[in-house]
């Protein structure tokens, strides 16, 4: 995918006159939610801290962790498997589920097996897969994909689910939330008590105890990790933290950052009582090499609580699908170029305007604008904008750093925006602002030439020892980036291998 | 002249003496008032110089020094957003070359200067500029929090009749903490009705070369905000961000609306005897 | 506010759903009174089966429910313990679907969570995890001595530090990490348009009674 390509893909988003409402109804919704559920409890902010240094200091020893987690868990009698990638990662659920004839699935929500496309592969493998959260269980019998982290029909309104059920599953055309939750209580209630296997994802792991802990407010989780004689959580290796202890921050500010709630109607930690058979599948795909990165290593601290796709104003505007990723939203956009659940999301930390509406609401901290610019710079170097665009910031930095020059092209520009309103207006460089918006009008003397022209006082700068300096500084910027930039290329080999 | 509190010699990080009950900063060449280098963003240079001629004249009014670094051309944030690191270091080092002697840098742009404020440290990490990025990151201010946090000012004898929206820009909300300074000033403006939005702090949609690489989802961002605005029935929005008034009122007058868009420093400078726009 | 009193207070509006309440929450001096009470529920709700968990400390909420019920055509099981402890396996004493059977299963709770009217249970031969998942009613009665303040006090008790040394207060929880399921109000979902609607999958109803002398 290139930007135009993702442009056309967002164009062809907005062009649909209703496909905004429904987002910004419930973003609006959550966000209210959020906004008071964070200010009803009195140490948030001290919460959040600890939430976020917990995950910091989990993706900080990554490997540890998930070797301890390891242990206890097969202490207590389960198994951990490790998938590399999203191939590894379904085949072992495959083998898993083939050695014990198990033919029917009842899953709970999991945006992993989002990203390593499990549902479809298991059912092309000829397995009987039912999504059970009412949310998930709708799109996938509409098939379609989900549009949001936490709120995967909320792109649906009661009317398209109502028509879903009558057509999909034959009941009568009802537009009652209440009888449409029932529908699906009724049908998945059977197959919970009959599946083979629960499959499910995980909200977190805990490495001392080698615990699973899960969140919801349906009990569909409940259910899939209850009833079915064997459970697989398959999970991303990053969910793993140290510590009972931190699950205290971490629950206090998940359900409240997610829709608002103090803690959801069910919190499951499981530990040793559960399912005969219990396994843990742990996915790489790509996290490993995530957590490498000094600073992109934040990405991971992520607990999928979607407050970021909430709050942001791309997201609302062009809804979840737009991004052609498993993850939407800010987050999802930090992701794609690590090939997390998309083929193509290089460009995605494009569709941003680095507002930072996301990271002000993120229960963990993360500094997502600041992120997506790093990604922004890695597209960069690795050649992913065109030569107009370097030859353009080429020059931009050549004749920013020279006033005189600069004030000069200035003023010819100022003078070529001032012309006849239909040169400006319709001329091809300027289009893709005056397509939407009109052109201001340039001054015809600038400020600060004004300002001297009127005998105010001004200051210069010393341009022969200074600029020498100036030199000085961009060595030792471009000498700091070479050597990140090896480093990175060590611990960065193979790192565009696709899922 | 004024005088200055010990709290704004110690936020301006200035020496004082007393002298005839005014604290003076040691390091100013001239008396008693703060000399400020005036910072202007190349948008408000080339597009709106009015606003940097309102702050100037805010600022002398209250009775310090303005001098114009003339050698300023563009803070680097443009690039650096944008992916183009390298370039935007080269272009910031002009900024701090600029700037070099000032004490007291205020600008009228909150984005702009959250730039220099929380970027520059780490953009001069291990260069030759590392002490000055520093020294200046921590005396540049946006024009409102320099005059409510700093000089500990929200009346300006303005008067502005007019029914008006406040829209807070995405960085100076929320890397600068501003937004209440500029609600303070403007309660003080008479004659203003502040009808504030169900969302002030919506993106615009500006977002620098955001704005034209993605143009129309940039422009459906500007449409929503716009319906806040609309929904105020406000005659004006007031900003302290001129990138986000170009973007809300480019589109507004794209569809044909009557909007008007001003500064704040444009709003605080109306003194009540020009004939209101 | 005392623990109890927010316990209470908060646990109130989770109990609303659109189509009005989902449950109750008392408090109690006696297991007797608590009983009289599930009494008078299950006749207002023409329940027919109830389940009674298997913690001894319900055994005199399980002896009236058992002598009044049958009264008013009212069937009580009861989960009994199995003789060896400490299997380490959930619901052992019967199928968990079974207990899909039940009007109501009643059980007790390992800890109550004032901040957030959070339920927290460790699941073993002590109570079904199932008990209090597949009967439309959740019905808890529970000393209110087990309260604590915030869901960070509520995982240090129900969790030890180090593994293995369990709280004597908590009855065969069996071996390993334990298992805990903490519940905040009955089932739910919002994911048609953000509309609440209770259920989703689990239990319609939750009552609980605080009791002061369990």
């Amino acid at each position: 995918m290139s930007l135009s390509r993702l442009r056309e893909q967002f164009r062809q988003a907005l062009a649909d006159p209703d496909l905004a409402a429904p987002y910004e109804r419930a973003t609006a919704t959550a966000r209210a939610k959020r906004a008071a559920a964070a200010a009803e409890l009195p140490d948030y902010e001290e919460q959040r801290q600890k939430a976020a240094d917990a995950r910091r200091e989990a993706i900080d020893h990554l490997d540890a962790l998930v070797e301890r987690f390891r242990e206890a868990f097969t202490r207590d009698g389960g198994t951990v498997h490790h998938a590399a990638d999203a191939e590894e990662a379904r085949s072992l659920v495959k083998r898993i589920l083939s050695e014990r004839g198990a033919r029917t699935v009842v899953k709970a929500k999991s945006m992993l097996s989002e990203e390593i496309a499990l549902n479809e592969d298991l059912i092309a493998s000829g397995w009987e897969v039912h999504e059970t959260d009412l949310g998930e269980f709708i799109v996938q019998i509409a098939g379609q994909r989900p549009s949001h982290i936490t709120a995967p029909a909320l792109h649906l309104d009661r009317v398209d689910i109502g028509r879903i059920f009558h057509e999909k599953l034959g009941v009568d055309y009802t537009e009652d939330p209440v009888e449409l939750a029932t529908i699906a209580r009724r049908l998945l209630r059977e197959r919970f008590l009959q599946a083979d296997a629960g499959i499910s994802g995980a909200n977190f792991l805990v490495a001392r105890t080698g615990q699973i802990v899960l969140l919801e407010n349906e009990a569909n989780i409940r259910m899939c990790t209850t009833l079915p004689p064997l459970h697989i959580a398959v999970v991303g290796v990053e969910k793993v933290i140290a510590e009972v202890d931190d699950l205290g921050p971490l629950l206090s500010v998940i359900a409240r950052s997610a829709t608002g709630q103090k803690l959801g109607a069910y919190t499951s930690i499981l530990g040793a009582a559960g399912p005969p058979e219990r396994h843990v599948v742990l996915v790489d795909n790509g996290r490993r090499q995530l957590a490498q990165h000094p600073r992109k290593r934040e990405i991971l601290t992520c607990i999928r609580c979607g407050a970021c796709l909430n709050a942001c104003p791309v997201y609302e505007r062009i809804g979840g699908h737009a991004y052609e990723s498993a993850y939407s939203g800010p987050i999802g956009a930090l992701l794609g170029p690590h090939h997390l659940g998309t083929d193509h999301g290089r460009e995605l930390p494009f569709a941003s305007s680095l507002c930072g509406a996301c990271s002000e609401v993120c229960p963990v901290k993360i500094d997502i604008p600041e992120l997506l610019r790093l990604e922004r710079e890695r597209y960069v170097e690795t050649g992913g904008a065109d030569v107009g665009e370097r030859l353009a910031w080429w020059l931009w930095s050549k004749v920013m750093t020279r006033p005189r020059l600069y004030r000069l092209l200035a003023r010819v520009g100022r003078g070529i925006l001032q012309g006849p309103g239909i040169i400006a207006e319709g001329s091809s460089v300027l289009r893709d602002w005056t397509d939407g918006r009109k052109l201001p009008i340039p001054s015809s003397t600038s400020f600060i030439d004004q300002w001297k022209h009127q005998g105010g006082a001004t200051t210069r700068t010393n341009p022969i020892w200074d600029r020498t300096r100036a030199q000085r500084a961009l060595e030792a910027t471009r000498k700091a980036k070479r050597s990140w930039a090896a480093s990175r290329g060590r611990a960065g080999r193979g790192k565009d291998r696709k899922p | 002249m004024i005088e200055l509190a010990d709290s704004v010699c110690s936020r301006l990080g200035l020496h004082k003496s007393h002298r005839e009950g005014k604290i003076v900063p040691a390091s100013m060449d001239r008396g008693d008032r703060v000399r400020i280098h005036l910072f202007v963003p190349c948008f408000v240079d080339h597009f709106a110089p009015g606003v940097a001629w309102a702050s100037a004249r805010i600022l002398q009014r209250l009775g310090h020094e303005v001098v114009v670094p003339e050698s300023q051309t563009c803070c680097g944030q443009a690039g650096y957003n944008s992916g183009f690191h390298e370039e935007s270091v080269e272009v910031a080092t002009q900024w701090v070359r600029s700037f070099t002697q000032a004490d007291a840098v205020v600008g009228s742009s909150g984005s702009c200067v959250a730039f220099v404020r929380n970027m520059y440290p780490q953009l001069f990490e291990n260069t030759p500029y590392a002490e000055e990025a520093r020294r200046l990151s921590e005396r540049t201010w946006e024009l409102s929090s320099f005059l409510v946090d700093v000089l500990g000012v929200d009346e300006l004898g303005a008067r502005y009749p007019v029914r008006a929206t406040f829209h807070d820009g995405c960085h100076g909300l929320r890397q600068l903490g501003l937004g209440k300074q500029a609600r303070r000033l403007l309660a003080k403006v008479e004659g203003l009705e502040l009808v504030e939005m169900g969302r002030p702090d919506l993106c615009c949609g500006f977002g620098g070369s955001f704005s034209v690489k993605l143009p129309e989802l940039s422009v459906s961002m500007a449409d929503a905000k716009l319906e806040e605005v609309l929904a105020t029935g406000a005659e004006v929005v007031i900003a302290t961000e001129p990138t986000c008034l170009t973007q809300i009122v480019g589109r507004a007058h794209k569809r044909g609306l009557p909007l008007r868009a001003m500064h704040l420093a444009e709003v605080l400078d109306h003194t009540g005897q020009e004939a209101v726009r | 506010m005392n623990p109890v009193e927010r316990f209470v207070a908060e646990m109130q509006p989770l109990l609303q759903g659109g189509d009005g309440a989902h449950g109750a929450i008392h408090r109690c001096a006696t297991a007797e009174e608590a009983g009289r009470d599930i009494l008078a529920l299950a006749e207002e709700l023409s329940m027919k089966r109830l389940v009674v968990a298997a913690r001894r400390e319900l055994d005199a909420v399980a002896a009236i429910l058992t002598e009044e019920g049958s009264k008013q055509g009212l069937r009580i099981d009861r989960d009994r313990m199995p003789a060896t402890k400490g299997t380490g396996l959930d619901d052992t004493f019967r199928d968990a679907a079974d207990y899909a059977a039940f009007d109501a299963g009643v059980g007790g709770a390992d800890v109550l969570v004032a901040e957030s009217a959070t339920i927290g249970l460790v699941a073993g031969a002590h109570e079904a995890r199932a008990l209090s998942l597949l009967p439309p009613v959740h019905i808890v009665v529970a000393p209110v001595s087990r309260m604590v303040e915030r869901i960070h006090d509520a995982l240090a008790r129900l969790i030890p530090s180090p593994p293995g040394e369990h709280d004597p207060g908590i009855e065969n929880a069996g071996e390993g990490s334990p298992t805990i399921t903490f519940i905040t109000g009955p089932s739910r979902t919002a994911d048609i348009e953000k509309i609440l609607v209770l259920p989703a999958h689990g239990p319609s109803h939750l009552y609980v009674w605080l009791v002061d002398r369990l």
